[in-house]
């Protein structure tokens, strides 16, 4: 059985797609947008006889920073695209089986346009991803 | 005892496939002959013939060893499968009863589901006579 955090860190490597992007497969106290970290969902274990399948969920999670109103949804609407060079979702399913670590992933939602407020600096606009991943 | 059903073992010609199985069913039954004469005051029953099979859910997976390669292959060939199911754990005993049948494979269904779903092969396999319980 793989490790979830090899499986963090394999997520965070599909990401690496995404030019300009900080990448984290951990939350981060301060990240700096544009960023993505990646953090637990729910877990379904025992979805098969004798733990032969889990289904663990992955949240990644993307801010843009909000210097132009306008500019940072521009910038998210294009990591939100199903597809296209700044999908979020295209970048996390190029290896569905994370090199052989999970059985298949899934990019099931995205919560869509949210503002987050940050303990330092200014408010940041962002998503989250839900991953859905088969262990 | 109560308990709860995930470490059920399935094998198909001596080849556990349990990692792949989302559900198993052991269905055991028998015709309904009713034997109601004239003046009965309410129907009679017999137990007719036995018409028992294995149901399973599993999980889809293509390529060499796996369930495809193993059901496939008895499918063409028009073959007979053992079936082995064990409730919890492979140790036959009194509270862990060994169901054994010999299955002909009348249906195939490799894939199904809808988007967004795990692929899944339903697996209904009708035994050739009846299945046999046995604790060791």
């Amino acid at each position: 059985m793989s490790e979830i955090s090899d499986i963090r860190e394999a997520l965070g490597r599909s990401l690496l797609v995404i030019p300009g992007m900080q990448i984290s497969a951990y939350q981060l106290a301060n990240a700096t947008p544009p960023c993505a970290q990646i953090s637990r969902g729910p877990v379904e274990y025992d979805q098969a006889m004798q733990g032969g399948v889990h289904r663990p969920t992955f949240t990644v999670t993307a801010y843009v920073a909000l210097v132009s109103d306008q500019g940072a949804q521009r910038l998210l609407d294009r990591y939100l695209a199903a597809d296209g060079d700044l999908s979020i979702k295209q970048a996390l399913e190029s290896d569905r089986t994370l090199g052989g670590l999970v059985q298949d992933l899934h990019v099931t939602g995205a919560t869509g346009e949210q503002p987050y407020a940050r303990d330092q600096g200014g408010p940041v606009l962002g998503s989250d991803w839900t991953v859905e991943v088969w262990l | 005892m109560a308990f709860v059903l995930r470490n059920a073992i399935v094998q198909l010609d001596g080849t556990d496939i349990s990692t792949s199985i989302e559900s198993v069913s052991v269905e055991m039954s028998a015709a309904d002959v009713r034997t109601t004469a004239m003046g009965a005051g309410g129907e009679q029953h017999l137990a007719g013939i036995r018409d028992d099979k294995f149901t399973f859910n599993a999980y889809s997976a293509f390529g060499a060893n796996t369930l495809h390669s193993l059901v496939n292959a008895k499918f063409v060939a028009a073959g007979t499968m053992e079936v082995i199911v064990f409730a919890s754990g492979s140790t036959a005993g009194t509270l862990n009863p060994k169901f054994i049948g010999y299955c002909p494979l009348l249906t195939y269904n490799p894939v199904s589901g809808a988007v967004g779903e795990a692929a899944m092969t339903p697996l209904e396999m009708p035994v050739n006579g009846t299945i046999t319980v046995a604790t060791s």
